[in-house]
């Protein structure tokens, strides 16, 4: 099989907590 | 306080340290948008992509049902390999279909080998401006659903 990457695991990001810290 | 304990999970993500921060969730409000999503990125950066999903299914709270959330319910989906699912999900999206979600849904049709929709839609985000399909990454993911088809 040819390789094959998870690119839309790259998309899951954490909200930003800048304005609750 | 409620911003000591944002600061303490701040850290722990910023440190990839998610089984601590997944503690300090315990101690905030669950009615909270932003930590609930801050935990159900944290289960999965942690693999447990099962109990995240339980954790979205039992959401009651309408903000978590948003776009953003719909995309992680179809990304748990996908890695439990529950594909025809999370097309469904993916299908109720229709007309705002952003482009992560096209790139999921790409890689749901290429596990189902089912190529040509997943080289469809990979040559629809060439078009797209706003997408970086110039990556080496993209690229070899185009080629492997060429080579596959
Ligand atoms: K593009």
């Amino acid at each position: 099989k040819p390789l094959f990457f998870d690119l839309a695991f790259n998309q899951c990001q954490f909200p930003s907590l800048e304005a609750r810290k | 306080p409620v911003d000591q304990l944002f600061k303490e999970l701040d850290e722990n993500i910023q440190q990839s340290q998610y089984k601590k921060a997944l503690r300090v969730f315990l101690l905030i409000n669950k009615a909270d948008v932003e930590a609930f999503q801050c935990k159900v990125i944290c289960l999965m950066f942690n693999s447990s992509f099962q109990e995240a999903l339980d954790c979205l299914k039992n959401a009651a709270s309408p903000s978590t049902q948003s776009e953003p959330m719909l995309f992680e319910k179809a990304y748990c989906l996908y890695s439990l390999a529950k594909y025809n699912e999370a097309l469904e999900l993916i299908d109720k999206l229709k007309q705002q279909k952003t482009l992560r979600v096209q790139e999921l849904e790409a890689q749901i049709y290429y596990k189902l080998e089912k190529y040509q929709k997943t080289i469809a839609i990979y040559e629809a985000l060439l078009k797209e401006p706003g997408y970086q399909s110039d990556s080496g990454e993209f690229l070899t993911n185009l080629c492997a659903a060429y080579i596959d088809a």
